[in-house]
């Protein structure tokens, strides 16, 4: 199964490329652009649940960024502080849907690579995956997804996050928790 | 480490959440219209503010300039009743030549008719960054020869787009200059001037 890397909290030549954007070129951003969206994005899909949300709140981000680029101390971890902006709007974005029933599981299915094959017992499983995975608390879900896709560590998380770290490590567990309660019985373990 | 970190069903719940997601295909440029809106914005305030010097009259005009100039830039685009038949683009002389009023300057909106042949196609719109890239946004129109046409109102300036037809296939205009954006992906260029309409 192809799967994506973690979150790019760093980029080589970011510093370089704002450098360029900050010195008026703004096109230059569309280099941190196209660098930054497939991780982000993905990070974005997960949270919110389905693409349309995702991608007001990744292109918000990046506006925002854009607009108050200068106040990003370390360029060289633009991914970093970038995250922290993009964190905040699926905060936004996910307490102004509040509880709005959203049958997004299928749409999100239908994002995944169209040259993938999707047999009938994958996508089901898919589906819970992602019904699941609605269902955790917010902060829940932001922790889980942190550990465990996109595989960062907890004092990296509480940089990102401004948690602390025994905080973010009991969100992850009650994530656990809950994702294998509701689970185990659809797995059949 | 914990237990739940070693824990079969949630290293599977997090490969399968690991699989890529594809945004739109016009994602970027729809991030960098905004950026370029946003940054447009941006200089136009800081320039007003510029003119506007301590003690003078028009220190409430930034504000007025920018929602004003805030409106010009939403475009207006209409249906034009006097069509090309070029096959590319073709500048139509207004008859009455629209202004908008800024409150400090007057940005004269251009009339400028865009047209590409396309007999087969059953449905032909423009993306750009007037419209957020959406081509529902400005249709064109089937001429009886074949030809497909649109005319807009627009500031002077360069607009990049593309054509969209039959709500699936993107191309550029086949007669327009084209320039590759800052993706690599070709846009065809109009460059709408003050007074000529467009070159």
């Amino acid at each position: 199964m192809a799967e994506l890397q973690g979150l790019p909290l760093q980029g080589d030549d970011d510093a370089v490329v704002i450098a360029n954007v900050r010195a008026g070129d703004s096109s230059a951003f569309g280099v941190i652009v196209a660098r930054y969206r497939t991780q982000f994005g993905r990070y974005a899909v997960r949270m919110l649940g389905n693409r349309e949300d995702a991608e007001e709140a990744l292109q918000d981000a990046f506006v925002r960024a854009f607009r108050s680029l200068e106040t990003c101390e370390d360029p060289a971890k633009f991914g970093s502080w970038f995250f922290r902006i993009l964190a905040n709007r699926c905060r936004t974005a996910g307490a102004r849907r509040g509880r709005r029933d959203r049958t997004f599981v299928r749409d999100e299915i239908a994002l995944t690579d169209a040259s993938e094959e999707h047999p009938a017992e994958r996508d089901a499983w898919r589906e819970e995956i992602e019904r699941a995975l609605k269902l955790l608390d917010d902060d829940q879900r932001e922790a889980f997804l942190l550990k465990h896709v996109e595989e960062l560590g907890y004092e990296e998380m509480s940089e990102l996050t401004g948690v602390g770290v025994s905080a973010l490590k009991m969100r992850v567990k009650r994530a656990c928790e809950r994702l294998r309660s509701m689970l185990q019985e659809v797995q059949g373990v | 480490m914990s237990d739940h970190e070693h824990d079969a069903l949630i290293n599977e719940i997090s490969s399968e959440l690991k699989r890529p997601v594809r945004l739109s295909e016009n994602f970027d440029a729809r991030v960098m219209s905004a950026i370029r809106t946003s940054h447009l914005t941006v200089v136009r305030g800081e320039r007003d503010a510029a003119r506007a010097a301590p003690g003078s009259r028009r220190l409430l005009v930034p504000a007025i300039a920018s929602l004003a100039a805030a409106a010009a830039f939403a475009f207006f685009m209409i249906r034009g009743s006097e069509v090309s038949t070029d096959q590319t683009i073709a500048a139509v002389a207004p008859p009455i030549t629209p202004v908008v009023n800024t409150g400090e300057e007057r940005v004269v909106l251009q009339e400028v008719t865009l047209s590409v042949y396309l007999p087969k196609a059953k449905s032909v719109g423009v993306m750009a960054a007037f419209n957020d890239w959406d081509a529902t946004r400005s249709p064109m129109k089937r001429q009886s020869d074949g030809n497909w046409t649109i005319t807009l109102r627009l500031p002077p300036g360069s607009y990049e787009y593309q054509f969209l037809t039959n709500g699936n296939t993107r191309m550029t205009d086949p007669l327009a200059p084209a320039t590759d954006s800052e993706f690599g992906e070709a846009n065809s260029v109009l460059t709408v001037t003050p007074r000529q309409g467009i070159q």
